[in-house]
């Protein structure tokens, strides 16, 4: 660390701390001073391949997994995440569909849970800015409205998603995706290994390939091994961000301070500093995914040219959202067949993935290691749990249009590997952590970034839309 | 016996016939009855023995059967009684592996070619071989 006070100290390097940065840079005199504390290391992509394939590397212990830096009271549940430079872009599966206008206005629309802070209309710049830096493949007509053509052509349909979209259209799209459809940018075009976490021909966008120029830049000082566990906050500011490295202690001094670490870290962090605003912590939640295969008669689905191949919406929006959680469908295109004779690829299989919505009695709290949060979480709400009653009621009809043999529903997955809301957004601090600019209500010189910013869990995938947040909060702020 | 004249005097082999449990339960061993299985499931496909055997020592390598004498015994009965895939996830999984380990799929299930083993998928180290993808179902043909 070269200096003792910075204009400001970054914590983590994942999506909404790279994302927060490029803005602020984009910004901010040749003067100022960044101190970014990355409690991992760099582990290269093609160390990480080499781990994958079962070679040797020194590499692969480097990060610790990511079952031993916190504690699970619910073992049916599973959160995942990636340590380490870049974070979770090291295993994120690269879906990035927008969230639907409806999304934001929950409480305004259907009378359920509260309103986000900002619009569709507010993020829509941002949106398209996160697109054209990740070098997103998207369809033309989307469901969602959007203001200009996704920078690279959209994958490929396969046989069932061609038939779906000629019935339904821009309710049925192919999937806009950080899996390139063509080389771009130093990445190779995205073909259909389907084993995203670890792309095999580097496709997919991470933090180590998007040169962005973020860590590059002469005013950022990156400082790996450093393990932040809590700020000190006087007055109404965030002061000092207090970390260990190589088990020594440091307390930095800050103007201002961003915590973009992921949602169990955030709050463990504040929940560390003293915070003692009643939703920090509060209503740790993500999506409901479950499998659905459609055994078909006669029609050999084939063709696709990547993992998820498709996105439909036909329940997605609409009044149903007043009772049943709403469920984006992503059309799996991994290299599955069914052990039949003769009827080998006569299948299709589907995710099904349902929103859910905040609830205080899943919570993030402290332990007496300081480093580790321990999560509680009872399980989704019965709101999501009548939306997958709601689709399976409804499937058969909307595949009519296909010849069905037989629907199969599988159980519910352990995890949408997403981690959302334990600092929600809101317009006063009687209802959330930070505000529409991801400032903490409380402490006005402290960003809390991420997902865990969400006020209601969309069953969209939040990347897309937590690093077009972070863009959003930079480019207002400063 | 070495596997292979087992496999020629249990009747499995290039004939592909049903399993016959004429030759004693104690002496097969969990190789043989997994190849076994697969032959009987897959009768009417013209597979490779010798890569049916190769799969089965490549996939035994680090499975949890080896240390497992309740799932042994599971499959050398199922071999002997002749259980079908639809009747076990046992027989069905290992019958799947191996056939997403062939080139059958990438022949587009022409039942007419031999059927080779061309090692356990892992798509780590064999990107892009999605047999079902794009570069064998270009979107004019889909």
């Amino acid at each position: 660390m070269k200096q003792t006070s910075y204009d400001l100290v970054v914590v983590g390097t994942g999506f909404a701390s790279t994302f927060f940065l490029q803005k602020y840079l984009s910004k901010a005199s040749a003067q100022v001073k960044v101190l970014v504390l990355e409690k991992g290391y760099l582990y290269p992509h093609g160390e990480r391949l080499k781990e994958k394939r079962g070679e040797a590397t020194p590499y692969a212990t480097i990060n610790p997994d990511h079952e031993d830096v916190f504690e699970n009271y619910n073992k049916e549940k599973e959160w995942f995440f990636s340590q380490g430079f870049g974070g979770s872009s090291n295993c994120w599966y690269g879906c990035t569909p927008r969230f639907m206008p409806s999304d934001f206005k929950m409480k305004t629309l259907y009378g359920v849970a509260n309103d986000w802070p900002i619009t569709y209309d507010d993020l829509e710049p941002y949106y398209t800015q996160v697109e054209e830096i990740m070098s997103i493949s998207g369809p033309a007509g989307t469901p969602f409205p959007k203001s200009s053509a996704y920078p690279l052509p959209p994958h490929l349909f396969t046989t069932v998603d061609k038939l779906l979209h000629k019935h339904y259209g821009n309710l049925y799209i192919s999937q806009p995706t950080a899996r390139a459809r063509q080389a771009v940018n130093g990445r190779n075009a995205c073909c259909a290994s389907t084993v995203c976490s670890v792309c095999p021909v580097n496709a997919k966008f991470t933090i180590e390939n998007s040169n962005m120029g973020v860590y590059e830049d002469a005013r950022v000082e990156l400082l790996y091994g450093a393990e932040v566990y809590s700020l000190d906050l006087e007055q109404g500011l965030a002061r000092k961000v207090n970390f260990e490295k190589d088990g020594k202690e440091y307390h930095v001094a800050a103007e201002v301070v961003a915590l973009g670490t992921n949602a169990l870290f955030n709050a463990n962090i504040l929940l560390n500093s003293g915070d003692s605003n009643p939703f920090t912590g509060k209503g740790i939640g993500e999506q409901l995914g479950l499998k659905v295969s459609v055994y078909l008669d006669n029609l050999e689905n084939v063709g696709g040219s990547t993992w998820v191949n498709a996105n439909g919406y036909m329940l997605y929006d609409g009044d149903h959202r007043k009772e049943v959680a709403a469920c984006l469908m992503e059309s799996s295109n991994e290299p599955y067949f069914r052990l039949e004779r003769g009827k080998w690829r006569h299948i299709a299989n589907f995710r099904m993935v349902f929103g859910d919505l905040p609830a205080m009695e899943n919570y993030v709290a402290t332990m007496p290691d300081r480093m580790k949060p321990a999560v509680h979480y009872k399980g989704p709400s019965d709101y999501t749990l009548r939306g997958v009653q709601h689709m399976k009621d409804k499937l058969p009809d909307i595949f009519s249009c296909l010849p069905v043999e037989r629907i199969e529903y599988h159980d519910p997955y352990p995890s949408e590997a997403h981690i959302l809301g334990t600092s929600r957004m809101s317009r006063t601090a009687a209802e959330g952590v930070v505000d529409q600019h991801l400032i903490h209500h409380q402490y006005r010189n402290l960003f809390v970034l991420g997902s865990g910013s969400f006020t209601t869990y969309t069953p969209s995938n939040p990347t897309l839309t937590l690093s077009a947040l972070s863009l959003f909060a930079a480019d207002k702020s400063f | 016996m070495k596997r292979r004249r087992f496999i020629k005097l249990s009747g499995l082999g290039a004939t592909g016939l049903a399993a016959i449990p004429s030759v004693g339960f104690v002496y097969t061993t969990i190789h043989d009855a997994a190849v076994g299985v697969i032959c009987n499931e897959l009768h009417y496909l013209n597979l490779d023995i010798a890569g049916v055997e190769q799969f089965v020592q490549d996939y035994y390598k680090a499975h949890f059967i080896n240390d497992d004498l309740q799932v042994q015994l599971k499959m050398k009965t199922y071999y002997h009684l002749g259980v079908k895939s639809t009747d076990s996830y046992l027989v069905k999984e290992l019958v799947y592996d191996y056939l997403a380990a062939t080139d059958f799929f990438i022949n587009k299930m022409d039942e007419s070619k031999q059927v080779k083993y061309l090692g356990i998928v892992n798509r780590f180290s064999q990107p892009c071989s999605h047999p079902f993808s794009h570069f064998h179902y270009p979107p004019d043909v889909v």
